[in-house]
């Protein structure tokens, strides 16, 4: 097709490409110029298109250059090379003749294309000059070989400009670690005549004709600033050396940043602070020379940066029409102070210093709401950060440091930043909120630095403020108290992040904010949205405090504050938020300070009952005032108080699930299966701890045992109706994944208690439970009545009798084996039931009939399955059959029987060969990844059956492998002997990976 | 000094330079009040428009002593629920996987970053817990009604 083309054709479908906005076309026209522009022909049609009328065809015949060039990159004689790069000089020419501005992007692609052509193409010839020196060819052409700047139009100087940027640019793209001698080549033959046009420029006045000339010079030295650091690193050209090298391209920068004719200038002087900003930050040794230059033209009196700053603080139409340029200066400054850091945090009484770090602090309070109206106060963050970090890290600077100058410095910073970090606005925006985080770490760091002096601040800004709101309330002090009340929770929020003693020092700050009324004057007066939202996230870092003697006296009104949060009953968003942050509060206090919250009973259980009758209460909310309350009422180790309390809760529950009715909607389910969850909760909040005897005296204990026996209020019982009513009888609720969660949940929690308890059920109900639960549920909860399961045979197997095990597995597992069958999960689940019997209990299952005639035939076929959960519990389950650890003699002989003479799964082989057959053919069919979970189990089987397993592996393979020709007797042979050599050690594994590998035709990738 | 403490110490100062919004990690305090470099907790924000948002999820990051030939260890609390979250609360993750995607060049923040997206990009290929996992994979609303409810659990006080 590529020799079909013709210009016509191609010009029409280049148009088309430009003009139309139909996908599929463009990409069916991109297919088939592509394919002219990579054929032989795409030189030829480079050059007709780069002379064509129309633009888009010209800058497609550049682009065509590219494709050409490197497409036949090897194949170009010198010749042609030369020949090519004359002949795209000269296009450049032409356009740049034609119409400079309209053709730039042309242009610009042309010069890529000399660039290319440089960088692949060079080298030295014998009488040391390069092969392809675009400048010389340049100058030559436009008739001035001298290179006599003076001669250039303004168009040809631009144009030399572009030539000297891309270049670089184009080699900043390319491996570094190959490009030493291209190096070698910029700097004998592109940069001599870049110096010598700096030097040109650097007497070459701004005017408005050469204005944009002076901008694209700027451009250029940026391009150079990044490629010089590139240069030095590949290879062993050194530019900075020598001071005089680079001095024509820094001082011309220098000579840009003048303050005279600032608005004609400005955004020059914005480029050259960012061709500064750029060096300092990427290779600040180009400046290492001129640094008393910097450090003189940016802080100095009467030098450009002094004027500067002070035009741009004091001049609100500047600020405005030049924010970017301010930026960009504003980065200039951070570049110095960051490369400077350690000299002038080791140098503070310095005058020069504290000149400099003056205008950092002029700059950083900069006017306006900081991201709405400027962005320096930001900016700097990053700088302060550092400068308080620097303190910190670093012991020597701080035994040589002035402490009350530097506590001034940065106490005058914090200053700013506090101003800075007040709320303005109806809403905060997420940038704001970014920012004042940030300005919360730079706090962070302050009082890590100075202590509680700084806290000691905030306190106090925030007392004064709350004393003058009693006389002249305004907006603004309670703008200057959510301020400092913000700083002051990120500051206590950052220190009870590590849980250790630091807190204790700001105690007495924190009492005296409560001593004067914190919380009631905000709750009275402040109905502002955000102080309240920032006094809750401050409560929620306080629950250390509500600990001591002094923080116990402000629970009552602290609560008060919390718990109208939570009955507020929240609409939005964020109101939830806050409701649950609260309810998180007032659990983390009720967990803290137990004991010190008893006199709070009374009023708790009012709420505690009003928020379980409440359906519109969130879940999470209702379950953790249920947790805190009754978390305290245990506290008192008081059974008979307890009881009560059990008693009424249960009692409430229960009477709201009578009226819950058939309703489905999801709300009301959600609220049942709260109820629930209270219960659970309940359950959680009164199980003992471990050592009980550390916990409980003797009366105690006995108290509760005797308490829990007799249980005469039938709290058990009641709790049982809970569970039955919602997860048995409640429809909505039947086949809810949740509510079985939560009911095993329920009858987990009294397993392991040591004495009785609330929770503590006999066995047998917990049988009957999960007997009636089993037919009345969905398959997800199949698995989490198995777990609870285990954990009864985990805990209490002593106590559980065969034939109720016998009744428990036929009803669970038996009478549901189609349904059972059917999904892999629940083949998972009951092959991991039956192996924690045999691992903990093995004597439960193993003499029942059903095990024999059920349990193991269907642990064969569950071989058949190549999920991997399934393939690890089945594994799991014969390996405990296998070695059945817990096991008596007599029934370790029993097994042993099974295995090696009961003809259980066919009559013609007995039940170790099957499950070896089951074994192998599951094995060799399953992916790579499962392997590993197959080889315990043949170890096991080769150590505990060695002769038999011979036998039986011979028999399989011949009959699998070698009867269909596949493998060879000595193959299946061999691999047995390997096999069996391993005794069933770890060697084991890898000759069964090799076997697994050999079956599926693989081999092992060694790294 | 090890090349583990040099690398951690410059982690911590990029940390302090530039992390995402959200996020936070601050080096554990030992019991003489020096700064742990080795032991990390974060917090990793859902993310917006997902059923995990409005919640700051907990980490703790452990790094060994070969770090960053090795990765380090990231983990949830004990029992979060994710699909590629261990009961134990170890993550995983290709980039945290020596065997797989760890590079040493990986940094902090993109390890946090990795987190905080595979909370809402889970893997069914690689399910560390089953009950996440059997609930991603089979019963999606019962999997979010989960979600959001550990979100809930972790709400965080910065996102109002």
């Amino acid at each position: 097709m590529a020799q079909d083309w013709n210009i016509e054709l191609v010009v029409q479908s280049i148009e088309s490409v430009y003009s139309t906005n139909d996908t599929d076309k463009i990409r069916q026209l991109q297919d088939y110029l592509q394919t002219i522009q990579k054929s032989e022909s795409g030189y030829q049609l480079a050059q007709l298109l780069v002379k064509n009328p129309s633009k888009y065809c010209r800058y497609f015949g550049a682009l065509t250059f590219t494709v050409f060039l490197n497409t036949y990159k090897e194949a170009l004689t010198h010749n042609q090379i030369t020949s090519i790069f004359d002949e795209l000089i000269d296009y450049t020419i032409t356009l740049q003749t034609d119409n400079f501005d309209s053709n730039l992007f042309i242009i610009k692609k042309l010069l890529s294309n000399i660039s290319l052509l440089f960088i692949d193409h060079n080298g030295m010839d014998n009488g040391d000059q390069a092969l392809l020196d675009p400048l010389s060819r340049y100058f030559f052409k436009i008739g001035n070989a001298n290179a006599n700047f003076s001669e250039l139009t303004n168009d040809q100087f631009r144009l030399l400009i572009h030539l000297h940027t891309i270049i670089v640019e184009d080699i900043r793209k390319r491996d570094n670690t190959k490009l030493s001698s291209i190096h070698q080549l910029i700097f004998t033959v592109i940069f001599p005549n870049l110096r010598a046009m700096y030097e040109f420029l650097i007497h070459y006045d701004i005017t408005s004709e050469s204005h944009e000339l002076h901008k694209l010079a700027l451009d250029c030295l940026f391009a150079w600033s990044t490629y010089i650091g590139m240069a030095e690193h590949g290879s062993q050209i050194s530019y900075t050396a020598n001071e005089i090298t680079l001095q024509p391209l820094v001082m011309y920068t220098f000579k840009q940043l003048k303050f005279e004719d600032l608005e004609n200038t400005i955004d020059i002087v914005s480029k050259c602070s960012t061709v500064l900003s750029q060096i300092l930050e990427d290779y600040p040794k180009i400046l290492n020379p001129y640094k008393p230059l910097l450090t003189q033209v940016l802080f100095e009196p009467d030098q450009f940066g002094v004027k500067f700053s002070r035009a741009i603080l004091n001049n609100k139409e500047l600020m405005e029409i030049y924010q970017q340029e301010i930026e960009n200066f504003a980065d200039l400054i951070i570049a110095y102070l960051n490369l400077n850091i350690l000299y002038l945090a080791r140098n503070l009484s310095n005058p020069q210093v504290l000149q400099i770090l003056e205008m950092a602090v002029s700059l950083t309070d900069f006017p306006g709401n900081p991201i709405e109206d400027e962005k320096l106060s930001d900016q700097f963050l990053i700088f302060w950060e550092e400068f308080i970090s620097t303190f910190i890290d670093d012991g020597e600077i701080m035994k040589n440091t002035n402490p009350t100058l530097q506590a001034e410095i940065l106490i005058n910073v914090g200053i700013i930043y506090w101003r800075k970090c007040h709320v303005f606005g109806s809403k905060m925006s997420t940038e704001f909120n970014h920012f004042r985080i940030r300005v919360a770490e730079v706090f962070q760091l302050l009082y890590s630095l100075l202590n509680t002096s700084i806290y000691s601040l905030l306190c106090k800004t925030i007392l004064d403020k709350l004393i003058e709101f009693g006389s002249t309330p305004s907006q603004q002090v309670s703008l200057d108290i959510e301020a400092s009340l913000y700083l002051i929770y990120k500051i206590t929020d950052d220190l009870t992040f590590y849980d250790d003693e630091s807190t204790e020092a700001l105690i007495p700050h924190i009492d005296q904010l409560f001593q004067h009324g914190l919380i009631e004057i905000i709750d009275q007066n402040f109905k502002d949205h955000q102080i309240n939202i920032t006094l809750l996230n401050f409560l929620s870092s306080l629950p250390f405090y509500f600990k001591t003697s002094q923080g116990d006296k402000h629970i009552t009104v602290t609560f008060n504050y919390l718990f109208s949060i939570i009955l507020d009953q929240p609409t939005d968003k964020v109101h939830a938020s806050q409701a649950l942050i609260s309810s998180k509060t007032i659990l983390k206090i009720c967990q803290n300070s137990k004991t010190k919250l008893v006199p709070f009973l009374p009023q708790l259980q009012t709420i505690v009952l009003a928020v379980i009758k409440n359906v519109q209460f969130d879940s999470l909310i209702r379950e953790r005032l249920v947790n805190s309350f009754v978390s305290i009422v245990n506290s008192l180790k008081d059974p008979i108080k307890l009881g009560d309390v059990i008693s009424c809760l249960v009692d409430v529950v229960l009477e709201k699930i009578a009226l819950l009715g058939p309703n489905e909607e999801e709300d009301v389910r959600d609220y049942a299966v709260s109820l629930l969850g209270c219960i659970d909760e309940i359950a959680k909040a009164t199980e003992l701890p471990e050592d009980l005897d550390d916990y409980f005296t003797a009366e105690q204990s006995y108290q509760t045992q005797a308490y829990w026996t007799e249980d005469q209020h039938h709290i058990k019982q009641s709790i049982l109706k809970v569970i039955n009513e919602l997860s048995l009888n409640y429809s909505p609720l039947v086949d809810e994944t949740l509510c079985t969660e939560k009911c095993c949940h329920i009858f987990k929690c009294g397993l392991s208690e040591p004495i009785n308890g609330p929770f503590k059920f006999e066995l047998q109900v917990m049988f009957n439970y999960l007997m009636l639960k089993i037919q009345k549920c969905n398959s997800g909860s199949v698995s989490l009545i198995y777990k609870l399961i285990e954990s009864i045979v985990i805990t209490n197997s002593i106590h559980i009798s065969l034939s109720s095990f016998e009744e428990l597995v036929t009803k669970v597992f038996i009478d549901k084996l189609t349904y059972i069958q059917a999904d892999t999960d629940l083949i998972k689940s009951s092959m991991g039931l039956f192996a924690t019997v045999l691992e903990k209990s093995p004597s439960l299952v193993i003499h029942l009939p059903l095990f024999t005639h059920t349990v193991l035939k269907f642990g064969i076929s569950a071989l058949t399955y190549n999920e991997t959960y399934v393939i690890k519990s089945v594994t799991k389950f014969w390996n405990m059959l296998l070695t059945l650890r817990r096991g008596k003699s007599s029934e370790q002989e029993f097994i042993r029987d099974l295995i090696s003479n009961q003809f259980i799964i066919d009559d013609s082989h007995p039940l170790g060969y099957s499950l070896l057959s089951s074994l192998i053919d599951s094995f060799i069919d399953n992916p790579r990844s499962n392997t590993e979970y197959f080889y315990q189990l043949f170890r096991t089987l080769v150590a505990k059956y060695p002769l038999l397993v011979k036998n039986w592996l011979r028999v399989k393979l011949i009959h699998k492998l070698v009867d269909n020709g596949k493998f060879n007797g000595p193959f299946v042979d061999q691999f047995i002997s390997k096999l069996m050599l391993t005794r069933g050690q770890r060697q084991a594994n890898e000759v069964l990976k090799a076997f697994w590998l050999d079956c599926n035709n693989l081999v092992e990738f060694k790294q | 000094m090890s090349l583990c403490k040099t690398r951690l110490q410059e982690e911590r100062k990029q940390w302090r330079k530039d992390h995402p919004f959200g996020f936070f990690a601050k080096p554990v305090k030992d019991t003489d009040g020096s700064l742990n470099l080795k032991v990390w907790n974060a917090g990793i924000p859902g993310k917006s428009t997902t059923i995990w948002q409005d919640a700051v999820y907990p980490v703790t990051i452990n790094f060994p002593d070969e770090y960053p030939s090795k990765p380090p260890k990231v983990k949830f609390p004990a029992g979060f629920y994710h699909p590629n979250v261990y009961p134990s609360g170890t993550i995983c993750l290709s980039i945290l996987n020596e065997e797989q995607d760890w590079r040493p060049a990986i940094t902090l923040k993109q390890i946090v970053l990795g987190v905080q997206e595979l909370l809402d990009s889970p893997n069914p290929e690689s399910p560390a817990q089953e009950p996440a996992w059997k609930a991603f994979s089979k019963d999606r609303s019962l999997y979010e009604k989960k979600v959001k409810e550990q979100a809930k659990k972790y709400a965080s006080a910065d996102h109002n």
